[in-house]
This record gives structure tokens, C-alpha cells and sequence, in this order.
């Protein structure tokens, strides 16, 4: 099992389930367009490794990084 | 401004304007109804409701701009105004705008709409030249039933058809095929009996375990048996449709909305925040030092030839030179108002600079490098948006801490905000901090920039450690792509907050100068204290108040009084201690200000410093305090009012001291004896916590 948080940059994933994720946050994630079998790629991360810039459905996005771990990729 | 056009023509039949953040709705809304509100490149710029009239085709209709979102369930304050407005208003015409860049995301929402069964018209804006997709937009308005017309809302292209499409009487449009399919039916029928009595809307919406939903129907979670990742899979219903879509109307370029090869430099781990601080020490270099500074000495000139000769020339004639009117026009008018007035061009490039970093969509990009320390305070990368505005004017800034999704997060976003240096402080810096330092005031200056950002960074951790802490705090940020605005935009921006600040000047700076002028020079028993002598009524209230500042370096009653004038608004300091010095602008504040007989001056350097510090922290001005209020609570706003005094005093307090001890006794030894003294403090701290904890030692395994 791998979470977004773990995975190599400039690879893609395809998302696999979410966990211990607020309601809140799953249901924006999923109004992003972060579904299950859709291909993500990390792109960059910050410094201190605390936020990430992602790639999915041909647009950028930056998350927290506790967030990015919620979500579980292949 | 927004109450105005709130209360213009109630009874019009209204437009709704709804979008993803950042799609160009406002841009739109000022382009079809001439307003001039503020855009720029950043996910969240609108934060509320705007509405205003606007001709269509011959029809007379108001148009609402709403903030941007996502889908008709909110995670933050400003969202849940657009979808509350939203659901009151489902019998009006909405203009669903897209990105053309990002349509497949932005189908997400134009789909939550039409399960509600809004009657949508679908404006997909496509700003660039070469767009990132092709769409066929026949088919795509064919698959989804409504009307699809592409425009481009900065220069104006398909609005008159998109007006024809708004004129057309309205229609429940078909719900979306999908919701007749048995993937929706079969999760619907597992909500159980519960679910027969809902439309689609309301079924979607319990599935996606929506609380405001639950809550209209008087449910809670526990009522409902959910199909087990109920959440997820409604989004995948719905993204499966936008495939369709895709595949059948898009032709996609493979370039990603958002990404640009300069990132590799501006992003780069290391070298990201030593560039952002570079830009901002050029933004300040620049409105403060060379090009900012240059325009204002020769306004500064122009004014003293023109209006002061004009002004004193008439007032002597007319009253005589010894005349309190004479005074009141040469002294408060000219002298205190016109010090302020010639900063006028610093004022404007400030706000220019700071609307380019906005625009350029460069903001979103230090949002995301500055999560790894706002993270830790308890406050998002979102928060340096409203810091950064804060450098402009606090109280326009406060209002986007809207956008925080935690609601601990805005209040503490909200609080900090007015530390920061706007932009009625810093003629204090240049004026005061010019006469002492010369060519080092450029340090000092930005000194206090920075003092500002770190004293709010650390009083965030303070919070968060004790009375705030923020729970739920996330960080979910899109990127734009970068753009430039133009130089028409650029033009815009300047003249706009020029007249602002014209207008600011003319009106509360004018009149606050009067009644100063008017206390400091008459007595309790309305004479005139130049002429008569005696004590005016500004000296027997300073006189009382000066003592409090005697620790901090500046005692005298003109500062004493100039600080609480400046609660009105800062330029108000500035332009009292120019008045109380009797300083026209020939003879120059700078010379008065080390004179012993002035009103207003200040014994050494170190004083003026510890006065230019206080006058950053001290409180907030009476109009954020206002909008400080109707954001965070009367009970938040009294203590961030409360607790900035003190911030302020003990900050001052602490800074004056070391700075008089360096020059007491060498910059060297303050050094070390502060750094023997914060050793000793951290490792006090650290053994106490030590002490505290049950043993334990990661050192080695020996001792079990």
C-alpha cells in the first residue's frame, strides 16, 4: 500500500481508495476530479516536504501534504 | 461600494454568475455591467455576493456575481454564500462560465448544477490564443441539453449571443442521462425507504454525506444506512460522464492547465523562498528608493511651488500672517495634508507592484512553498494571499481571510493581518526614518517590513499553541497558469487606487487635520494658544498619556497625541507631527524632527526607531477595526484590538532596550549576551519538559 505521500515524483499512479480522510475532504477531493483509477503524477514538492503539486485530468494542483497521505495510489 | 449596488434596482429579474474560483466571473460581471471590481489571478479574489444592472439586449436585468466553487457543497465560509444564494434563487437564468483550459474539471460543477435542475447557460471563457483543448461545441451542448456559446470575456467575443441565450424564457433543462442509469438507481435504492420521498438532488446529496443537506431534512448521520464509499462513488458517476464528454467532444493538446517551465527556477526546493523575499525586497526597493522616491520628491516640488505659495499667498492677504485661519490653511492643510499628499505616486506603485504578483498567478505558487510554515501555525498557504494584500490596505485584506476553510484559521488570519506594514504607514518610515538614518533608512525600512511578517509569524504559533487552535485546517490550492494582465490593466489598477487614495486624503485626512490642529492649538476655553498662551486642550490630554511612552523612548506629548490621532487612520500621524512642527514643506520635517524645540522630536535614533516600530504594531485603524468586526465577532475584534497594544508595547519595549544597549556598549556584546540568554532559556525549557515527561531516552537501548 502506497499513499500519494510516498510515492516517486514524475511517476504516475493510478488512486486506488482514500482513508481516514474527513467527509469534507473526500468530497472535494472528489469534486477535483480525484476518483478512484485516475492517473495522478507528483510533480514537485516543497521543502520541507509539507505540501505537494500534483497532476491529474490535464490541470495542477497543490495539497497538504496530510491530505496527500489519505489518498492511496498503484 | 458593495452595499450600494446591493440596494440598486431590487425588483429586476437576476442572472446568476456561478464558476469554478479563478474562471473569469468577475471579469465577465465587469465587463457586462461596466463595474470595476477587483480580479486578479488567485483562486478566491470574489468573496461575496455583487450584484448590478445591466442592459441586455434592451433589457434591463441585474447580474450576481457569486464566489467561485466548486459543486453545491462548501468547505468554506465563502463558498457556502454562493450555494446558499444559489439554492434561494433556482428560478433565475445561471451563466455557468468555464475555463476552456480546464473544462473537464470545471463539468463537474456545470453537472451538480443541472441535478438540481438549474436552467444553465454554459459560457466557456477561452482566454488564451492557444488554447490547451479544442471543444466541438455543438455536440458538447448536445450531450449535456443545454446551450453552450464560447466567449471571451476579457475582450468581449460571443456576448451578444450569450445574451441572446440569456433572454430566452426559462426551462427546467433535462436532468443529466446518468441519474437514469442503474448505477445511480441501484445506489439510490440503498439509501433504503428513506429515499423514495427525495428528488435527485437531495438523494445526491445524502449520498455524499452532505451536513447542511442532512441537516434541512433532519437527518443525521446515524439515520441513514450508506452504501458503503457512497462519496466516491457519485463522483465517479460523474466523472465517467465527463469521459464521454471527452471523448466525444475534445481534442486535448497534452499541455497541462497550470505548469510552466519557469517553475523549475521558482519552485526549486532551496531556492523558492530566497527568491520570493528578493521580489519583495524589489517591490520595496522600488516604490521606496529609486523610482517611487524620485516621483514623490518631484510632486513633493510641484506642490510646494504651486498649492503652498497659492495657499499662503491668499490666507495672508486675506487674514493676515498672524491670523489662527492663516495657520490653520498653511499649518494643517498644507503642511500636515500635503507631507501625506506627496506620497501619492510611492502609494500607487505599491499597489501596482502588489496587483502584478496578483495577477502573474504567482501567489498560488508562494502559497504553496509558504504551506511548510504556515502549516506548522495552524493557518494555510492561503494566508499569505491576505498578508500580502495586507501590505496594500488591511482592510480590504482582511475580508479575503474568507476563503480560509477553517474557521479558527480566518479568525487568526484575520487578527494578524493589520501587523503588517499597509500602505498609510510607511510615510512614518520615510518622513521619520529618513531624517535619522539617511542612506541606511532602505535597511531600516525594510526592517520593519519583516519585523511586521515575523512578529504575526510568531503570534500564530502563539496562538495556535494556546487559544486558537485550528482543527481542520486543509490546503487544497489549484494552480493558475501565469498571465500577464496588460499594460491597460496595469493603467487601471494605478489610476483606481490613486483616486482612492486622493479621495482618502480630501476627505477623512482633511477634516482629522482640522479638528488635531484645532485641539492642539486652542485651549479648553477657546483661546488661541499661540497668541495667548496657555495649555490647549491636544497638550493637557498628551501630557497625560506622554509618560506611558517615556519607557519607550518618545515621551513627549506631540508623539503622545500624534499616535492617538493615528488610530483613525496612520497617514494621520505623519501629517500631525508635520503640523505640530510647523513644518511646510520647504523647510523639510527632517531638520525639525532632531530639534530640541520642536514639538515633535526625538532625543536619538534609537528613540525614532522604537517611535517607527510602535507605529507599526500599535492597532489596527478604526476601518479595519470595523471590518475586523463584522468578519470575526465583536468579542475577537476586542481582543486583537486589545492584544495589538500590548503586542506593540512589549515588542517596542524589548527592541529600544537592545538597540540602547548596543549603542551602550558595542554590538558585539549585546550579541552574545542575547545569545547566552536564549541558550539558557531554550535549555531551562528543555529540561523542564523533560522533567515533565515519564523517562524514557532515545539514546540507547541499554536500560530497560
Amino acid at each position: 500500500m502506497l499513499n500519494l505521500n510516498q510515492v516517486k515524483v514524475n511517476k504516475i499512479y493510478a488512486i486506488e481508495d482514500y482513508q481516514n480522510l474527513s467527509d469534507k475532504i473526500l468530497r472535494r477531493l472528489c469534486d477535483l476530479g480525484l476518483t478512484k483509477g485516475e492517473k495522478v503524477c507528483v510533480r514537485r514538492k516543497s521543502l520541507l516536504k509539507k505540501a505537494l503539486l500534483i497532476e491529474l485530468r490535464g490541470y495542477t494542483l497543490s495539497l497538504k501534504a496530510e491530505i496527500a497521505e489519505g489518498v492511496i495510489v498503484k | 461600494m458593495t452595499k450600494k449596488l446591493l440596494c440598486e434596482n431590487k425588483a429586476l429579474k437576476e442572472v446568476l454568475l456561478v464558476g469554478n474560483p479563478n474562471t473569469g466571473k468577475t471579469t465577465l460581471f465587469n465587463l457586462l455591467t461596466g463595474a470595476n471590481e477587483h480580479v486578479g489571478n488567485w483562486h478566491g479574489v470574489t468573496v461575496e455576493n455583487k450584484v448590478r444592472s445591466f442592459d441586455c439586449l434592451g433589457e434591463k436585468l441585474n447580474l450576481v456575481d457569486l464566489p467561485g466553487i466548486y459543486s453545491l457543497s462548501a468547505l468554506s465560509y465563502e463558498e457556502q454564500v454562493a450555494i446558499d444564494y444559489l439554492r434561494l434563487h433556482d428560478k433565475c437564468k445561471v451563466i455557468n462560465i468555464c475555463d476552456l483550459n480546464n473544462l473537464q474539471r470545471n463539468l463537474s460543477l456545470t453537472l451538480n448544477l443541472l441535478e438540481f435542475g438549474f436552467d444553465v447557460v454554459l459560457a466557456v471563457n477561452s482566454m488564451d490564443k492557444r488554447p490547451l483543448n479544442k471543444v466541438d461545441y455543438k455536440k458538447l451542448s448536445a450531450m449535456l441539453n443545454i446551450p453552450v456559446v464560447e466567449i471571451n470575456a476579457e475582450k468581449g467575443w460571443g456576448i451578444d449571443k450569450l445574451k441572446k441565450l440569456i433572454l430566452t424564457p426559462f426551462k427546467r433543462p433535462p436532468k443529466p442521462n446518468y441519474l437514469t442509469e442503474n448505477k445511480f438507481l441501484n445506489l439510490k435504492k440503498s439509501l433504503g425507504e428513506m429515499a423514495f420521498g427525495l428528488d435527485d438532488f437531495h438523494a445526491i446529496k445524502v449520498l455524499e454525506k452532505d451536513e447542511k443537506v442532512l441537516a434541512e431534512l433532519n437527518l443525521t448521520q446515524n439515520d441513514i444506512s450508506f452504501p458503503e464509499k457512497s462519496i466516491v462513488k457519485i463522483a465517479e458517476i460523474r466523472y465517467g460522464f465527463i469521459q464521454k464528454i471527452k471523448e466525444a467532444c475534445f481534442k486535448i493538446s497534452g499541455r497541462v492547465y497550470g505548469t510552466s517551465k519557469i517553475d523549475k527556477i521558482l519552485l526549486n526546493r532551496f531556492l523558492a523562498f530566497p527568491i520570493f523575499l528578493l521580489i519583495l525586497c524589489g517591490i520595496f526597493y522600488l516604490t521606496f528608493f529609486t523610482l517611487g522616491k524620485w516621483c514623490s520628491d518631484g510632486l513633493n516640488w510641484l506642490l510646494d511651488k504651486t498649492l503652498g505659495k497659492f495657499v499662503s499667498l491668499i490666507t495672508t492677504n486675506a487674514f493676515g500672517e498672524n491670523s489662527w485661519v492663516t495657520h490653520l490653511f498653511c499649518d494643517a492643510i498644507v503642511g500636515g495634508v500635503g507631507t501625506v499628499l506627496s506620497f501619492l505616486p510611492q502609494v500607487g506603485l505599491l499597489f501596482l507592484f502588489l496587483s502584478l504578483l496578483e495577477d502573474s498567478g504567482y501567489l498560488s505558487r508562494v502559497a504553496f512553498v509558504s504551506e511548510d510554515v504556515f502549516g506548522k501555525l495552524g493557518l494555510s498557504g492561503k494566508s499569505i494571499y491576505t498578508l500580502l494584500m495586507g501590505f496594500g490596505c488591511s482592510t480590504t485584506a482582511v475580508l479575503t481571510a474568507r476563503n480560509m476553510d477553517d474557521k479558527k484559521a480566518k479568525i487568526k488570519t484575520a487578527m494578524l493581518t493589520p501587523y503588517m506594514s499597509c500602505s498609510a504607514k510607511f510615510p512614518i518610515y520615510v518622513v521619520i526614518g529618513g531624517a535619522f538614518f539617511g542612506a541606511n533608512n532602505v535597511f531600516v525600512i525594510l526592517g520593519l517590513y519583516l519585523l511586521g511578517l515575523v512578529v504575526s509569524v510568531c503570534l500564530s504559533y502563539i496562538y495556535e499553541k494556546t487559544i486558537l487552535k485550528s482543527k481542520e485546517q486543509s490546503f487544497i490550492l489549484e494552480f493558475p497558469p501565469y498571465r500577464w494582465g496588460g499594460f491597460k490593466r496595469l493603467a487601471k489598477v494605478l489610476i483606481e487606487n490613486m483616486k482612492l487614495f486622493l479621495i482618502r486624503v480630501g476627505s477623512l485626512l482633511i477634516s482629522m487635520n482640522v479638528i488635531v490642529w484645532l485641539l492642539g492649538n486652542f485651549s479648553f476655553g477657546f483661546s488661541y494658544v499661540p497668541a495667548n498662551g496657555g495649555q490647549s486642550m491636544l497638550e493637557s490630554l498628551g501630557v497625560v498619556l506622554a509618560p506611558i511612552f517615556v519607557p519607550l523612548g518618545f515621551g513627549s506629548w506631540g508623539a503622545a497625541s500624534a499616535l492617538v490621532a493615528g488610530v483613525v487612520a496612520k497617514e494621520v500621524i505623519i501629517s500631525s507631527i508635520a503640523m505640530f512642527n510647523v513644518a511646510t514643506i520647504q523647510n523639510g520635517i527632517a531638520s525639525s524632527l532632531t530639534n530640541p524645540e520642536s514639538m515633535v522630536f526625538f532625543a536619538s535614533p534609537v528613540a525614532a526607531f522604537s517611535f517607527l516600530v510602535f507605529c507599526l504594531l500599535y492597532c489596527p485603524c478604526i476601518s479595519t477595526t470595523a471590518v475586523l468586526s463584522k468578519e470575526i465577532g465583536k468579542k475577537w475584534t476586542a481582543f486583537a484590538v486589545v492584544s495589538q497594544f500590548i503586542v506593540a508595547y512589549l515588542v517596542t519595549l524589548l527592541l529600544y532596550n537592545i538597540a540602547l544597549a548596543i549603542t551602550d556598549y558595542g554590538f558585539l556584546t549585546v550579541f552574545l549576551f542575547i545569545l547566552v540568554f536564549v541558550i539558557v532559556l531554550l535549555s531551562t525549557i528543555k529540561i523542564v519538559s523533560m522533567l515533565k515527561k515519564p523517562r524514557s531516552c532515545r539514546g540507547c537501548k541499554g536500560c530497560k
